[in-house]
């Protein structure tokens, strides 16, 4: 089924896109030509979709094998579904490009819009149409950190949609997350990472429950449910043309794919509509409430989305493959609807110069061409036949009827009442526009909305009139095949009609949209106050950041604001405190025979170490530790190592002449009342603990038989094999040569080193211990 | 033989080049002649041990654990080839005319020794051998961390000295004990001697060693240097050391995990204390305006990634990390070139004080938007294939803690990376896009963005190539066969195995 064409047609569809906004972005001389090399690469890829539609293709189309170990390899999911969604996504993309040449004009800015744009037009085609749930993975990070330089594009309000940009990126990756782990779930429990191969396998009830509630943050974060639905009003910051697409049409829809996709195969947990109804509704209610107090009609098709996306979120949580279809069939229609809608905002916008339902009004005379292209836009969002929208609605209510669940009534409530919301702040966004008088002098002499601006949106409109009148072949060709994709199998169900009879769904229909009009009469924007600030969602976001700050700093001192000696003593602690175990094996140590000379050394080494400790004066300090060097120069004597003896003589009077040479140099500093007893005590114990802790591991070393292979071999080999008697100049200078090379080089490193350091003048200019201390 | 060449060409370079004494442009071409010599050796080495091969060099003629012996397996090469990369690059980013030939010509020697030290290291078969290789390191980075010659310079360095010097006293005792223990400092004579050996003193003979080498990677709680050095280096210096010298402590904690692997508890205190070094450090990363601190605090944060991995004691947990440590090192090194150019542009080091207009530059500008969204782990870039292989090994390993953690850590990371994009680069105005902005500086940055995607490009490889090297670590059989019958004096015949 899959041939070597299909492979390259399928790649080519999802990477072209990308290619064009790289070309854009690297090169700044291409701003004339960003919108006819945008609006081309996107019909290309469109065109290469409905080909391969039209064409039947089905199957897996592997293009190259990344990482096949990790699970990644570049393969593409050929099915009516997903190449119905490609579709989808290349067609709005061609539009909404076409609208941003005209909204962005051919500047530096556009460009950069353009092309970014396109990338993320790119990432979204791959994320519908990736086989491996890495790859798709992949892909929705892209889309997001696509949205997230989209966001910053506009330079003059760098700090507010920097906020904005950020909230949508890390909300959306902290979702992702747990997401890429229930990813790695599934596939460590499967074998498999191929969403095709795993549509296939029945999986046990417990792991499709882990997987799924690993899953759901992605999903709730990405498609913007309650309580992270706060982002996406927020990503309003960004241009029109970008809310548009990114914000409305496709990637906030990604997260019900991903459901969508997932349904055979994580459907039956019960996590599945236990958490995505109650979700749902809150959302679709929420959104439903806020759109009603907007002013900013932007917002308003935010909050709209917000309220949508619920519904969505609901139909696809009764978990039915019925309600998958509806849920199917709805997120098309209002993919093409809210597009042109936001397109359309872009247009008011630009023609009356303001977004604000206080200031616009009566434009429906002014521009009348607008008015009718967003009427039928309206419509179909508030669920008026003959449009797409009014399908959709209808589909939804009567799989609502139909699907028993114990979450039934949360569900019907939820879009029953956000449902009346959506009739009332449709007919609210409407209205005000475009009836009435003008409320501003932008909106009384509106610019001409040129060809640039109306193109799109028209187009869009057309389309959900042509989908809404045309119900039977929106069946027959779009929803059957894509829902039989979905699902696995066809559904038995009697074909769509715009005109079923009088029934129970249009009777609710026509009560929510009665019941709508009735809000939309009697009440006005102030009566949907926005609640408390501080327990908004952007609010609450910085302030959780803010405290992640306060806490860092906090960690900063914990980590590095100490006094160096405290991690020193922290080192010397976690190397030897755990041989204070050992501390018992001391006694048996102590209790073996006193030797009178060993006694003797010891006996010094204390006067010595208790001197070093109790003397005031520097020069007396350092004679003290070179008195206890020199015990322990005895000590080497008693053990008959009389070159062990005179290295260690050597060594202590060369660094007591360079101590009392350097001594001049600090300034004598008494140590400072502050150091009180009780740090005083505490150095001692620590000092005391890990004396008894060196001892004790001595004496459980002495204890444990030496093995004596090497020693042995040494002391065979050294007469015969290396030719000599003395065992340590061996070792130093053959056994172990290497070593004894590069200790000469780190002398030598250290000599060169110091001969630099002295001749390039580069001795701090004060001598004083500041420069030691800190 | 290019195991020897590995160690000497560095000494002939740095020693000849301190000796001579050669102009700053002479001493650059001569560098860049012998790193690039360097990098083909270290890549063949890659090639030579890619099959599985391990190349043992017994030096003196005496077999191990008489003599001392070099031995590269898969992860030695991993970890030479890419400190000669580094180093090429480092090389070729250290210029006269944009940091002064006195930097320039001060810098080269103790870099080439300190290159010999890590070589050294990396491919040592001899615990003791390997502290001496850290000695070499530490005082040439004494050395180089004086090479600005600023007061600053001189001034924080100092705890860092002390704790490495420390460090090595501790690793001295362990290493002491477990030659008490298992008679003989030779990794593969202690991977059969050791088992047997008393548990208690092998716990704690092989704890010091970890917390010795916990210092050198800078993991939490003894990482209090790090964020204090770093910033005081010379840029491409900083470049070289964030990227390479944590990770000469990674890489001894991965050679002894096959002995660690005999302590369960060893490994859960690895996990533990990756965890802490994950979530707190990318916590301090977050409350910093000094671009350079702020990324050395997120070196401890994803030392803390690799080392909980290795902690998980299983082949996956080791090339987890191992790969982790590949692509940090190659980020974190960019990082720190973006931040000299935002630092030098902006003639600050406080975020608060730059501004976007400053940051143009497309290499820039892409440079670090690879680098930093490859570091939070984002698709397609290697981060994402570091944090993915990580992940995995915590599934595999059912350590939900850790991967509780790993994930709160991956998300502050995000944070604090748009802390820099926000303050430094904040919508870059389009026009001033030019790529000509600033010609020549430009190319270790483009250099190394290359690297990056390169690694994300072929992660596939890469990590059936760590995959591969860490089975081979785990199971020792390879390696030990190969060290103990080096060529060389055979040792006595009663000993003979």
């Amino acid at each position: 089924m899959i041939d070597g064409d299909t492979i390259w047609i399928a790649t080519a569809a999802v990477a072209l896109p990308a290619l064009v906004g790289a070309v854009l972005l690297a090169l700044p001389r291409t701003a004339p030509l960003a919108r006819a090399l945008g609006v081309a690469g996107s019909v290309a890829s469109l065109l290469g979709f409905v080909a391969l539609f039209a064409d039947g293709s089905a199957g897996v189309a592997v293009a190259w094998d990344w990482a096949p170990e990790l699970f990644l390899r570049i393969a593409w999911r050929l099915d009516a579904a997903t190449l119905a969604l490609g579709a989808l996504i290349s067609g709005v993309g061609a539009l909404v490009l076409h609208f941003a040449g005209a909204y962005f004009g051919p500047t530096g800015k556009g460009r950069r819009a353009i092309g970014l744009l396109a990338v993320f037009q790119s990432s979204m085609l791959g994320l519908v149409l990736a086989d491996e749930l890495l790859l798709l993975f992949t892909f929705w990070e892209l889309t997001g950190l696509c949205s997230f330089f989209l966001i910053g594009t506009d330079s003059d309000k760098r700090d507010d949609t920097f906020a904005a940009a950020q909230q949508a990126l890390v909300v959306t990756v902290a979702g992702a997350l747990p997401m890429l782990i229930g990813f790695l779930v599934l596939i460590a429990e499967t074998g498999t990472g191929s969403l095709s191969e795993l549509a296939g396998r029945d999986l046990p009830l417990p792991l499709q429950t882990l997987a799924l509630a690993l899953i759901l943050p992605g999903v709730i974060t990405k498609s913007a449910q309650a309580p992270f639905h706060f982002w996406l009003p927020g990503a309003m910051a960004a241009p029109t043309p970008i809310s548009a697409y990114l914000h409305s049409a496709t990637m906030v829809k990604a997260g019900l794919v991903l459901l969508l996709y997932l349904f055979p195969l994580c459907g039956q947990s019960p996590l599945w509509s236990g958490v995505l109804i109650p979700l749902g509704a809150t959302t679709c209610v929420w959104g439903a409430y806020r759109a009603l107090g907007q002013d900013d009609v932007k917002l308003l098709m935010a909050w709209s989305t917000v309220s949508q996306l619920g519904l969505m979120a609901i139909t696809a949580g009764l978990g039915t493959d019925l309600a998958v279809r509806a849920a199917t069939l709805y997120l098309i229609g209002h993919a093409v609807f809210k597009a042109g809608l936001f397109l359309g905002v872009g247009a008011i916008d630009h023609a009356a110069g303001t977004r604000k339902l206080s200031e616009l009004g009566g434009l429906g005379r002014r521009a009348p061409l607008l008015c009718a292209v967003v009427a039928v836009l309206a419509g179909s969002m508030a669920g008026l036949p003959p449009f797409a929208g009014f399908l959709s609605k209808e589909l939804v209510l009567e799989k609502l009827l139909l699907a028993d669940t114990s979450l039934h009534d949360i569900a019907v409530v939820g879009i029953v009442l956000g449902s009346i919301g959506t009739v009332a702040y449709t007919a609210r966004f409407f209205f005000d526009v475009f009836a009435g008088r003008p409320r501003s002098e932008g909106a009384a002499n509106p610019r001409p909305v040129g060809a640039g601006f109306i193109v799109s949106p028209a187009i869009l409109a057309l389309l959900t009139l042509g989908m809404g009148l045309g119900a039977r072949y929106t069946d027959r060709w779009l929803l059957e095949p894509v829902s039989a994709a979905l699902l696995g199998y066809r559904l038995a169900v009697p074909e769509l009609r715009l005109w079923h009879g009088v029934n129970t769904p249009l009777i609710l229909s026509g009560l929510i949209l009665s019941l709508g009009f009735l809000v939309y009469w009697l009440s006005e924007r102030r009566r949907f106050p926005a609640g408390p600030a501080a327990l908004s969602g952007p609010h609450l976001f910085e302030r959780f950041l803010a405290s992640a700050q306060v806490v860092g700093a906090f960690c900063n001192r914990l980590l590095a604001g100490a006094s160096p000696s405290v991690y020193f003593a922290v080192l010397l602690f976690l190397g030897f405190a755990p041989a204070l175990v050992l501390a018992d094996r001391l006694a048996g140590g102590l209790a073996s025979p006193w030797d009178p000379g060993g006694a003797i050394v010891l006996g010094l080494l204390a006067f010595g170490l208790a001197l070093m400790v109790g003397l005031a004066s520097k020069v007396g300090r350092i004679l003290a530790l070179t008195a206890v060097g020199f015990a322990v120069a005895m000590l080497y004597g008693l053990l008959n190592a009389p070159d062990l003896v005179l290295t260690q003589l050597l060594v202590e009077v060369l660094t007591t002449v360079f101590f009392l040479l350097a001594v001049r140099f600090v300034a004598d500093r008494e140590p400072s009342p502050a150091s009180s007893r009780l740090l005083q005590g505490m150095r001692l114990t620590f000092a005391m603990g890990m004396g008894v802790a060196v001892s004790a591991l001595v004496v459980a070393l002495h204890q444990t038989p030496a093995p004596t292979r090497i020693a042995g071999y040494y002391l065979e080999a050294g007469p015969t094999v290396a030719k000599g008697l003395n065992l340590v100049n061996l070792v130093l200078s053959d056994f172990r040569g290497i070593d004894t090379l590069v200790e000469t080089l780190v002398v030598l490193v250290a000599v060169l080193g110091s001969i630099g350091l002295l001749l390039g003048r580069e001795l701090p200019p004060r001598r004083g211990n500041g420069g030691a201390r800190r | 033989m290019s195991l020897v060449l590995l160690f000497t060409l560095p000494g002939l370079a740095g020693l000849g080049l301190w000796l001579t004494g050669p102009s700053a442009r002479a001493s650059r071409a001569l560098s860049l002649g012998f790193g690039s010599v360097i990098l083909m050796l270290a890549l063949r080495l890659v090639d030579d041990t890619a099959e599985g091969r391990v190349l043992v060099h017994a030096f003196g003629g005496w077999r191990p654990p008489f003599g001392i012996a070099f031995a590269a397996d898969r992860l030695s090469a991993l970890f030479v080839a890419l400190h000669a990369l580094l180093l090429l690059v480092t090389l070729a980013a250290l210029r006269p005319e944009s940091h002064g030939e006195a930097v320039v010509r001060r810098a080269h020697p103790p870099l080439f020794m300190l290159s010999l030290g890590l070589f050294g290291g990396f491919l040592t078969a001899d615990l003791f051998d390997l502290f001496v290789m850290f000695e070499l390191v530490l005082v040439a980075s004494y050395l180089l961390l004086q090479v600005p010659g600023s007061r600053r310079s001189l001034a924080g360095m100092l705890p860092t000295i002390v704790v490495n010097l420390l460090a090595s006293a501790l690793f001295l005792a362990g290493l002491g004990l477990l030659y008490g223990i298992g008679g003989s400092v030779n990794v593969a004579d202690l991977h059969r001697e050791l088992p047997a050996a008393p548990q208690e003193l092998r716990r704690i003979a092989l704890g010091m060693l970890v917390v010795a080498f916990a210092t050198k990677a800078a993991l939490v709680p003894l990482c209090f240097w790090m964020p204090a050095t770093y910033p005081t280096l010379s840029a491409p210096l900083s470049a070289l050391f964030a990227g390479i010298m944590t990770k000469l402590g990674v890489y001894a904690l991965l050679r002894i995990q096959p002995l660690i692997a005999l302590d369960p508890l060893l490994s859960q205190g690895l996990v533990w204390a990756g965890g802490a070094s994950a979530i707190l450090g990318v916590l301090a990363a977050l409350s910093q305006y000094e671009v350079r601190r702020l990324l050395s605090f997120h070196s401890v944060s994803q030392v803390g990634y690799m080392v909980l991995a290795m902690g998980l004691a299983s082949p996956a947990g080791i090339a987890a990390a191992t790969f982790f440590a590949l692509h940090h090192s190659l980020v974190k090194s960019a990082l720190y070139l973006v931040a000299d150019e935002l630092e030098r542009r902006n003639a600050s080091r406080d975020l608060r004080k730059m501004d976007f207009r400053r940051a143009g530059g497309g290499a820039l500008v892409a440079c670090f938007v690879v680098a930093g969204f490859s570091l939070v782990g984002m698709p397609p870039f290697s981060g994402f294939f570091g944090k993915l292989v990580v992940f995995r090994a915590a599934v595999d390993a059912d350590a939900w803690a850790g991967l509780v953690l790993l994930v709160v850590a991956s998300v502050f990371t995000l944070a604090s990376m748009l802390k820099i994009w926000r303050f430094a680069f904040q919508t870059v105005p389009a026009d001033s896009l030019d790529p000509a902005a600033s010609p020549g500086r430009g190319g270790p940055l483009v250099a190394m963005l290359v690297l990056i995607l390169a690694l994300g490009f072929a992660a596939g490889p890469i990590q059936e190539f760590s995959a591969e090297g860490a089975e081979a670590l785990l199971d020792t059989e390879v390696y030990d066969r190969a060290v103990l019958s080096a060529e060389g004096h055979p040792g006595p015949a009663s000993e003979a195995r």
